[in-house]
């Protein structure tokens, strides 16, 4: 690894000017599971890294009163998935959280790093779509909200400027409905090859679709969300029936590429699979909640 | 460019100057010369260079030395007490856990970790534990079991090893 300059700044402000005033060389530090990797094997050379380890208030989990969910960007993955708040009320992202990488890994890599790093693979981000999450920027002075399905621009990229960082991630209240995400991957630590995530809410004591979102991980150039399938399922009652048509409706928002991990159509088949499954999963909790 | 690092090693301050580059697991092998922690991968996947920073197991490779400033890293060579080996490092002898040796500092802390965090893990949850630490020697049954044998004995003498 080359040499860099280090700060650890105590104070948004002094990060953001920090990574502002280097002409593009810097690099925020949050985890290091990936800028390390990076770093060390793929030649990437910042000339600042600017650390966000004693800046206050930006790792944290929040439960409102409303149940609305706030989790600071700097938050290890460690301290999502084992967060009661998050586990009783959004246990899809506790779950989401816990696919990443190893133990030793979720101990460091955060949230924010997670997104920052936009891959299209990135395994909080369909979860966090589903459930409407919303993200937080600022520039040290001025704060800036936005859904997280705006915060992506392309793969690795966002909506980010230089000197401005990612401070946390809102989720809406979702006192009712529930979230699932289902992902496939070779193997333990690889990367997922695609992932889906369905928050449904139906009628209260029926399964007829009040709201619905679909997302995608792993097939588009960044996060996406599947409005044709959301479309089809809202209003409707959400039965074995629609469970298959919706799962192959997914398949019109999904652009995915043949790589290392799948091939293309490869990648459509799961799409549908996996949405199919989550749609189940919706459809299953909703029949025992019609049944209570 | 160096800096000034203030680190606590199994209970031991060590007052360094240290280039910023620098990771952890080159100030615990190199600076400070304790060489149990070692270097697998360099990339986060194998898990041999796993320590306890501040009682979280993590990857020491991928860990900037600078961040890990002014907090308690517990390596391999600090889990036994005056001779006595920790529960975790004598289930792993009694169950034949150890081939090579070479992952086994990475297994014993990741094990140490996943039962501080829950005493009683499923052989499933012990795998997904696990799941950051490779054995090349195809050891894993019985490192599976010498996890749940470490249970036992924990569960017997947990009290002895409080706050380890």
């Amino acid at each position: 690894m080359q040499t860099f300059d280090y700060l650890r700044p105590t104070s948004l402000e002094e990060a953001c000017a920090a990574l502002a005033g280097c002409n593009g060389g810097g690099r925020a530090l949050a985890g290091g599971t990936d800028l390390v990797v990076q770093m060390r094997q793929a030649g990437l050379r910042p000339t600042l890294l600017v650390s966000l380890r004693d800046i206050p208030g930006l790792a944290f989990v929040e439960l409102g009163d409303d149940l609305t969910l706030t989790i600071g960007a700097a938050t290890p993955l460690a301290s999502i998935e084992h967060s009661p708040e998050v586990r009783k009320h959004y246990p899809a992202i506790a779950e989401a959280a816990s696919f990443i990488g190893s133990a030793q890994v979720r101990s460091r890599a955060t949230i924010g790093g997670n997104l920052c790093n936009a891959a299209p693979s990135a395994d909080t981000a369909p979860i966090l779509l589903a459930y409407g999450a919303r993200a937080t920027v600022t520039d040290g002075s001025a704060e800036r909200t936005m859904p997280l399905e705006e915060f992506f621009t392309g793969p690795g990229e966002t909506v980010l400027r230089p000197g401005e960082l990612l401070k946390s991630i809102g989720v809406p209240t979702c006192p009712t409905g529930i979230g699932k995400y289902f992902k496939t991957f070779r193997s333990a630590m690889d990367c997922c090859t695609v992932g889906v995530a369905a928050w449904v809410d139906f009628e209260p004591g029926t399964a007829v679709v009040k709201d619905a979102r679909v997302a995608l991980g792993a097939v588009a150039p960044t996060p996406v969300r599947s409005r044709t399938c959301e479309r089809l399922l809202v209003g409707e009652t959400l039965d074995e029936a629609l469970v298959e048509c919706a799962g192959a409706a997914a398949i019109e928002d999904a652009q995915p590429i043949s790589d290392v991990r799948a091939s293309a159509s490869y990648r459509l088949t799961l799409v549908s699979v996996l949405c199919r499954r989550a749609l189940e999963a919706a459809r299953v909790w909703a029949e025992k909640g019609a049944v209570e | 460019m160096k800096k000034e690092l203030h680190i606590r090693i199994n209970g031991d301050e060590h007052h360094l100057l240290v280039p910023t580059h620098r990771t952890l697991l080159e100030v615990i092998r190199d600076e400070v010369g304790l060489t149990g922690t070692k270097n697998g991968c360099g990339a986060g996947e194998c898990g041999a260079c796993t320590v306890l920073l501040d009682g979280e197991p993590v990857n020491s490779c991928l860990t900037l030395a600078h961040e890990a400033d002014g907090h308690d890293v517990l390596t391999i060579e600090g889990l036994a007490r005056g001779g006595v080996l920790h529960p975790v490092q004598e289930a792993f002898i009694e169950e034949g856990a150890i081939q090579c040796g070479y992952c086994t500092p990475g297994m014993v802390l990741t094990a140490k970790a996943l039962l501080d965090r829950n005493p009683n893990p499923t052989r499933e949850e012990i795998l997904e534990g696990l799941r950051g630490n490779l054995c090349r020697c195809t050891g894993y049954v019985k490192i599976v079991e010498a996890v749940q044998t470490a249970q036992c004995l924990l569960e017997e003498r947990g009290s002895e090893w409080a706050g380890v």
